[in-house]
């Protein structure tokens, strides 16, 4: 299968299940009648509409795939997965540790877990960076900037 | 003489020294985080946007606005010293901008692009100045069926003239939408789409999905490709362009930015096409055009102007009919929602401080950039020089705190990082993340609107096809998305964009 063709069967695929899911969450809103809309007519629509251009590019793609044409030419880079799961993993890391740990220790987590999104860095590199960069944002955001963020662990 | 006394209202504000220093640090912090490779205006704003909250409204503006250009200009500062543009115009600017700094011309492509801009901007400024108040006289005739077919116009105009495939774009802002209608109705107090998680209950939070969608998803497309960037080793040595620069120039900086005020008031048009219009134009009227793409200075400066000019006039229809054009003006009428400011016709009334202050904010922006850009080039280079390895940490970190600190609530940053990496998801799948912001935005308003309208003139829909103004502006709803099937529409919209990839 041309890449062209997998992108938009992916793309009709996500889309038609995003908009089944949506269909189905706003089913219990009420449509409410014309004079008075309810809070469920809108979301209806937009459900409906995203169920329609699914359609349209599962079309599009069966098209291209059946005249064999591919589109484009240009040959584009692969994905950067291992980037994505380490930002991923640094910015949840972040989300899990601010309340608890403070700003200081869910800081130096997610940089030293983002420094991993590239190879080529030594570990005290590494730890280097997460240390530096998380005593500049301590510095920045808590001192200078005065934002309510806990700098160290709550006391229990 | 109104337009003075605006203008003199406009002066007043933007000259007070709290707001000149917010208009400074704005610049400032653009320039420098728009000189990231990679970082484009869209992301500079997303990032920055969470400083801005603490100051009061007309400062926070007036920093965000100052932000976009010194982004802007950071960015033809990049594109000039490493052929690396981090927004789609400054593609164009690095055609003959990097040449000319391998020729060991950097210091007078940059001077020219800053000279260029400046002056686009000060006429951008008095445009605005004069035709925003027709426009916003315009705007005030609108009744909800006119806002509704408005807003269908925007968002088409974004998925038209957006790059990328039209059918995708039309699904992102569709996504854009079901994303707006998430938490509690505007009328009742029934909760829509939240699942259970209270923390949906006031909706999803704009920032952090801005965020997400610009910041984080950016970074990892950056990081698709290994890191390669030869940034110009030999010192900048003379800055000053000679006078037979300022010669070949100076017409070219008048034609782009004739150009780009008019593409840039254009829905949906955004910068891309002012500047690349500006530059085919320049290669048309040149009597060499062979020298173009070899260090031409023609083709730098009247594109930097364009782009800037455009860069400007685009936030005339956000201003008065509260339009957004683009990604960027999109970003700037979230950070208005949040100052419980909502944009539209009644805003120069309503709040003319802010709506002058702003403007007159802008030339005094420039001026600025002007004066603090060109003895900072030694500190931008150095800045460019920066490692992903060591950049991209940095990035994320602050886009995690910025999206946590603006509510100090943990769901944002879930929906940060949902939004990032959705986001990245979809741009491999050919989707553009500007159509689902503005219909994010839009979303909501137009559903009060529409509301609003079938309950004056209870339960007809045809109203939007029976009021003249918005039987016009869906009519041209239609046009675009028509003119879009004509063969050689399609192929120019394929030679324009494909210059980006």
């Amino acid at each position: 299968m041309p890449d062209d063709v997998r992108r938009d069967a992916t793309l009709a695929a996500i889309l038609f299940g995003f908009g089944a899911v949506y269909l189905y969450a706003g089913s219990s809103l009420s449509l409410g009648r014309p004079g008075r809309l309810g809070p469920g007519f809108v979301p209806w629509l937009v459900g409906c509409g995203i169920l329609l251009i699914a359609a349209l590019i599962t079309l599009r793609g069966l098209v291209s795939w059946r005249k064999g044409a591919v589109r484009e030419t240009v040959s584009r880079p692969p994905a950067a997965w291992r980037s994505l799961i380490c930002i991923t993993g640094a910015v949840l890391a972040f989300a899990l540790l601010i309340r608890p740990a403070g700003l200081l220790i869910a800081a130096s987590t997610a940089v030293l877990a983002c420094t991993y999104a590239q190879k080529h860095s030594g570990l005290t590199e590494r730890l280097l960076v997460a240390l530096v960069l998380a005593g500049l944002a301590v510095l920045l955001f808590s001192v200078a900037l005065g934002l309510p963020l806990a700098i160290f662990p709550a006391e229990e | 003489m109104e337009l003075l006394s605006n203008l003199e209202l406009g002066l007043l504000t933007s000259l007070t020294l709290s707001n000149l220093f917010y208009c400074f640090v704005g610049a400032l912090l653009g320039t420098l985080v728009g000189v990231l490779p990679g970082l484009g205006p869209a992301t500079t704003i997303a990032l920055l946007l969470p400083i801005t909250f603490e100051l009061p409204t007309v400062g926070a503006l007036i920093m965000l606005s100052g932000i976009y250009y010194g982004a802007q200009y950071g960015g033809s500062t990049t594109a000039i010293l490493v052929n690396m543009p981090g927004e789609s115009s400054g593609i164009v600017t690095a055609l003959d901008g990097h040449q000319m700094a391998r020729q060991g011309r950097a210091g007078v492509a940059l001077a020219i692009a800053a000279i260029g801009s400046f002056f686009a901007g000060t006429v951008a400024t008095v445009f605005i100045a004069t035709l925003s108040p027709l426009l916003s006289d315009f705007g005030l005739m609108f009744g909800p069926a006119e806002n509704v077919s408005l807003m269908v116009l925007g968002i088409i105009a974004v998925v038209v003239m957006g790059r990328g495939s039209v059918l995708n774009s039309l699904a992102m802002a569709l996504v854009g939408f079901s994303l707006g209608m998430v938490g509690t109705d505007i009328n009742g107090s029934q909760s829509r789409f939240i699942f259970g998680i209270g923390g949906l209950r006031d909706g999803i939070n704009f920032v952090p999905l801005a965020i997400g969608l610009f910041g984080i998803s950016e970074i990892l497309h950056t990081l698709e490709s290994p890191e390669q960037r030869d940034v110009l080793n030999s010192k900048i040595t003379s800055l000053m362009p000679s006078r037979a620069d300022l010669r070949a120039s100076a017409l070219p900086i008048l034609r782009g930015t004739g150009i780009g005020s008019l593409l840039g008031i254009l829905p949906g048009s955004g910068t891309l096409l002012a500047s690349f219009s500006a530059y085919l134009l320049e290669k048309k009227l040149s009597k060499h055009p062979e020298r173009f793409g070899k260090g031409a200075i023609e083709g730098l400066a009247s594109p930097e102007s364009a782009n800037n000019a455009a860069a400007q006039t685009s936030f005339i229809p956000m201003l008065t009919l509260g339009m957004p054009s683009g990604s960027v003006t999109a970003l700037m009428i979230g950070a208005m929602t949040i100052h419980g400011i909502s944009p539209g016709p009644q805003l120069m009334t309503a709040h003319p401080d802010l709506f002058w202050g702003v403007i007159c904010s802008m030339w005094i922006g420039n001026a600025m950039l002007l004066v603090i850009n060109l003895p900072l080039i030694g500190v931008w280079v150095q800045v460019l020089r920066i490692p992903y390895r060591r950049l991209v940490p940095a990035v994320i970190l602050l886009c995690c705190v910025g999206a946590y600190s603006v509510n100090n609530t943990v769901m944002d940053v879930y929906v940060l990082v949902a939004a990032g990496a959705g986001g990245y998801l979809l741009s491999r799948l050919d989707c553009e993340p500007t159509p689902l912001l503005l219909a994010f935005i839009l979303g909501p308003m137009m559903e009060e609107n529409l509301r609003r309208m079938l309950l004056v003139s209870q339960g007809d829909g045809t109203m939007l096809l029976t009021q003249p103004i918005s039987l016009a502006l869906l009519l041209a709803s239609a046009a675009l998305l028509a003119l879009v099937l004509v063969p050689a529409v399609r192929r120019r919209r394929a030679v324009v964009f494909a210059e980006e990839g």
